[in-house]
């Protein structure tokens, strides 16, 4: 094996490990608009960083997956990359990266097309994102080169341990914006930024 | 007289042109602007009004810059660990004598140096389990 064609393998785990932590960072910054936990960051600011940083984990979700179709090791064609179950190794983990990339794609292009589509649409598939944060990871543990490195760990740990506590606090504490009374409500809080945080 | 009339005519038509192609196109007005005669005297300004910046945009560079970079991060660690693999492995496998019979000759190292050097490339990216069927797939460091 050269070292041209490990290329692909490397750029592949690497574009996996930062499309994760991107789509985590997204999924706390949709935390934060929602709960509100921390006052300094203006809602609006927030907002902006949580959708470029979802755009960079398509992104980089794409790289990891263009790796592993270019890496003449491992073999994989594109009835690997995007039907789940047939892929030779380890089908079970691979097919759920497969649902997360379908999951993250679908919350993409709903945030997208946010303004033509009914609310409770774009509401319900944006809160698969859990669900996307729970099966990138597992995938990342259970079928990833990286998952003895002990950095890897961590930050998984670290980041479920991070996303699990906002849920709790978004599902118990009571809503800010819903305690001010409506007429406090000015039309630029009903803007994209507090449509956002529902979500 | 008639000429001062015309002369005055013709300057406002002049102005108007201007007035009109400035409004047409920023780029055109500010070329039109800086010709005419009262842009000599005082600074002419600018054409268009300079574009706000967005609140996020410096963090949007930042978080690019810092995806990649972490990326490649990544990825060039992971080459020189499997660089510092590659060329780790083969020596106790090639180099120990034990590792050949006693029984053989000068001849047979080349035909067990090839198998040899063929199981640690794979072991390098297959991880342990190398010795399975071809076709099983493994992600190894």
């Amino acid at each position: 094996m050269g070292a041209q064609t490990q290329i692909w393998w490397e750029s592949a785990r690497a574009a996996g490990i930062v499309a994760w932590a991107l789509a985590t960072l997204a999924v706390i910054g949709g935390l934060q608009l929602s709960t509100r936990l921390l006052r300094k960051p203006a809602p609006a600011w927030v907002l902006d960083v949580h959708r470029f940083v979802g755009g960079l984990a398509v992104v980089f979700t794409l790289v990891h997956m263009l790796g592993l179709l270019l890496d003449p090791y491992i073999g994989y064609g594109p009835a690997d990359l995007f039907v789940p179950f047939v892929s030779a190794f380890k089908p079970g983990a691979v097919a759920l990266g497969i649902v997360a990339f379908y999951l993250l794609l679908a919350v993409e292009l709903t945030s997208l097309a946010m303004r033509k589509l009914p609310r409770r649409v774009w509401h319900g598939v944006h809160l698969s994102s859990y669900l996307l944060f729970v099966l990138a990871t597992v995938h990342g543990i259970t079928s990833g080169t990286d998952r003895h490195n002990i950095w890897f760990q961590w930050a998984c740990l670290l980041a479920a341990a991070l996303v699990l506590f906002m849920t709790l606090v978004r599902i118990l504490a009571p809503r800010r914006g819903s305690a001010r009374p409506p007429r406090d409500r000015t039309p630029a809080d009903q803007t994209p930024a507090d449509q956002a945080t529902t979500g | 007289m008639t000429d001062d009339t015309t002369a005055a005519a013709q300057a406002e038509r002049i102005r108007r042109l201007q007035e009109r192609r400035a409004a047409s196109s920023p780029r055109a007005g500010a070329t039109a602007h800086a010709a005419s005669p009262t842009a000599r005297r005082a600074p002419a300004p600018r054409a268009t009004k300079a574009r706000r910046r967005h609140p996020a945009a410096a963090t949007r560079i930042m978080l690019a810059g810092l995806s990649v970079a972490s990326f490649l991060g990544i990825a060039g660690s992971v080459a020189i660990v499997n660089g510092a693999a590659q060329s780790a492995a083969p020596t106790p496998v090639v180099g120990t004598p034990a590792a050949a019979p006693p029984a053989t000759t000068s001849a047979t190292p080349a035909p067990a140096l090839a198998p040899a050097t063929a199981s640690t490339a794979t072991a390098t990216k297959a991880g342990a389990a190398s010795t399975a069927a071809p076709h099983v797939k493994s992600h190894g460091s």
